[in-house]
């Protein structure tokens, strides 16, 4: 069967070449998209908190929300049973170069709950429009302590850097965003537990808090957040990710049945010679059944190996985003690839069984 | 005293073959019976379009017929479903063709060992494709693209394809006709040689009388019917006696 192939190397090798590169789009969306998703649960996870609060009908895409809460809301829930701390914290998504999340932090309180920053260089913001930025934003915005940040169309200048992993890559002082944005509000309060056995019951406690104030909010316990962003928390992502998918079942569907359908044309009198030697239609059908599922998977393979040069390039180029590729996904791509294989196959390999001997060896 | 009726190796029954099932159009073969015993090596001979290469693809039940029946040793092969044909012909048949219909990307060895890729098992102890190449002349060569092969050693390809599996018999479709006289002769000196050894039933269709009088028998078709049979060693072989057969084979009447 292999010799069959090679026996064209040309169109074997253009046919895996599309097959790959249909079959690599999707694979590339979905590492990149669940990379970046895995690594916004990171951050904000990383934050230490054990409770989320949002206005109803929030993003858990932390920068997505709008600033609508009263900051004041932190301090009255800090004194809830059971509370260890609480910090409001107003976001914004900055598109300076790159999408990146800003966040507007109480630094007292927000250290309270977080545990506070590691220095790396200087130290805690020193005016209203100074801004910490993380080691990796250092490392990707080619920015250094005591530069100029422009956020907001405002200069800030930088006046500590931190150790990654606490929510965002740049935080300024939360007074300044709301100014900026919405004075007195904010998107998020983080709440930190005396007990994180007690979360369930904290949780309670603050839905019937101020007479059932919160009770339309979303309050999240944080360990369930990785189960909570998911592809559907991006608007369409899930659907655009289903159609990629489609996509690459139809083209490798297509390159499939146009290589063997020109193949079986291309060598009647090969199938009337194999026919002639004892060659069942059952064998004919299987061979080059066969043959459709191995290019299937030579596709398959060469477009893992694409997605592993387009993952190292990309992050040679943006080394902030994140990849990863779930294994159940490239499975479900592989059962979508070897359906479409097969059914590609099909007829081509029916006109081969079917071929009269006779016919073919007659055949000039 | 019983007379014992040895079956015959190979039996056509009023095989017919009609390919254009448009009203009128002749039958390429008509209601042709034969018995062709264990052993035996017959030749058809007959003018294009007699119908001989269609009869010899009957046989090998490339083909079904339109009327009438081939049978392998008593069993019809003409009812069986694809599988229990294909296998017939792999296992059973050995076939070469007057093209050598080898496949030109794969070398002598490879060709050689198509027949044994295609699934099925052979019902004797496999002969080694070496002891075949050995036994064709075509050691030295074994791993040369058949292309670069001259006509002769290609059909030795193709005769040593056909005998892989170790059929019983063998068909040939003018297996010397696109050869010269001397590689012409050493392919049939090779087919008898192949024959006594083995002990194959040999089926062979030709155009040229001398090479048909190398046979056990003769066939001669016209118009798809079988217009006369001769066994060989009934004929005078002086160089006058196969003129005289030649002109048989052109319609005149011949006379030992």
């Amino acid at each position: 069967m292999l010799r069959q192939l090679t026996h064209h190397p040309v169109r074997m090798l253009l046919s895996t070449l599309m097959i790959s590169v249909a079959l690599l789009l999707g694979l590339v969306i979905k590492g990149l998209s669940t990379g970046v998703m895995q690594e916004k649960i990171r951050r904000t996870e990383g934050i230490g908190a054990d409770l989320m609060i949002q206005p109803p009908h929030s993003s858990y895409i932390l920068g997505l929300g709008e600033n609508v809460m009263p900051d004041s809301l932190a301090q009255k829930i800090a004194e809830v049973d059971g509370v260890e701390a609480a910090t409001a914290v107003a976001t914004n998504v900055s598109f300076t170069n790159r999408f990146e999340a800003l966040f507007g932090i109480d630094l007292p309180s927000f250290n309270r709950v977080t545990g506070g920053f590691e220095y790396l260089q200087g130290g805690p913001f020193s005016g209203p429009y100074t801004a910490l930025v993380d080691d990796v934003y250092v490392k990707t915005h080619h920015v250094r302590l005591g530069g100029t940040l422009n956020l907001l169309n405002h200069n800030f200048t930088i006046c500590g850097v931190v150790e990654h992993g606490k929510g965002a890559r740049v935080f300024v002082p939360l007074k300044t965003l709301q100014d900026l944005l919405a004075p007195g509000k904010c998107a998020v309060i983080f709440v930190k537990c005396v007990s994180p056995d007690s979360d369930a019951t904290v949780v309670q406690r603050l839905k019937e808090f101020a007479g059932g104030a919160l009770k339309d909010y979303q309050i999240t316990e944080m360990r369930d957040l990785s189960t909570l962003i998911t592809p559907s928390s991006f608007l369409g992502l899930r659907q655009f990710l289903l159609v990629i998918v489609v996509f690459a079942g139809v083209i490798n569907f297509l390159v499939i049945f146009l290589a063997l359908y020109v193949q079986v044309l291309g060598q009647t009198r090969e199938l009337g010679i194999l026919r002639a030697l004892g060659a069942s239609r059952r064998y004919l059908l299987r061979l080059f059944l066969g043959e459709a599922c191995l290019l299937c998977l030579l596709g398959g393979a060469l477009s893992l190996l694409f997605y592993f040069l387009t993952k190292s390039i990309i992050l040679s180029i943006y080394p902030a985003l994140h990849f990863l590729l779930p294994s159940g996904y490239v499975l479900w791509v592989a059962v979508i690839a070897l359906t479409s294989a097969v059914l590609g196959g099909a007829y081509p390999a029916y006109r081969a069984s079917s071929s009269e001997p006779i016919a073919a060896l007659t055949y000039e | 005293m019983e007379t014992q009726v040895v079956q015959p190796k190979i039996e056509t029954r009023a095989l017919t073959k009609i390919y254009d099932d448009a009203p009128g159009s002749p039958p390429a073969v008509n209601s042709v019976s034969l018995r062709v015993p264990a052993g035996q090596f017959a030749a058809i001979m007959g003018p294009s379009g007699s119908g001989k290469t269609t009869l010899l693809y009957l046989i090998a039940g490339l083909t079904n017929p339109t009327a009438g029946e081939v049978l392998i040793d008593g069993v019809s092969i003409s009812s069986m479903p694809d599988q229990a044909r294909a296998e017939m012909r792999n296992t059973r048949i050995g076939f070469v063709f007057q093209r050598f219909n080898l496949l030109g990307f794969l070398s002598a060895r490879d060709n050689i060992e198509v027949p044994r890729l295609l699934g099925w098992k052979p019902r004797r102890a496999a002969r080694s494709i070496d002891e075949l190449l050995a036994a064709v002349g075509l050691e030295k060569k074994r791993l040369r693209k058949v292309n670069e092969l001259s006509s002769g050693e290609q059909q030795r390809v193709a005769i040593a394809r056909a005998l892989i599996n170790d059929p019983d018999i063998l068909l040939a479709d003018e297996p010397t006709g696109n050869l010269d006289s001397r590689n012409a002769e050493a392919v049939l000196d090779l087919m008898l040689r192949l024959r006594t050894d083995l002990g194959l039933t040999i089926v062979m269709v030709t155009h040229n009388p001398e090479v048909a009088l190398r046979a056990d028998r003769i066939i001669q078709m016209k118009d798809g019917c079988v217009e006369r049979e001769l066994m060989t060693d009934e004929i005078d072989l002086s160089s006058e006696g196969i003129q005289r057969l030649a002109g048989h084979f052109r319609g005149k009447p011949y006379r030992a």
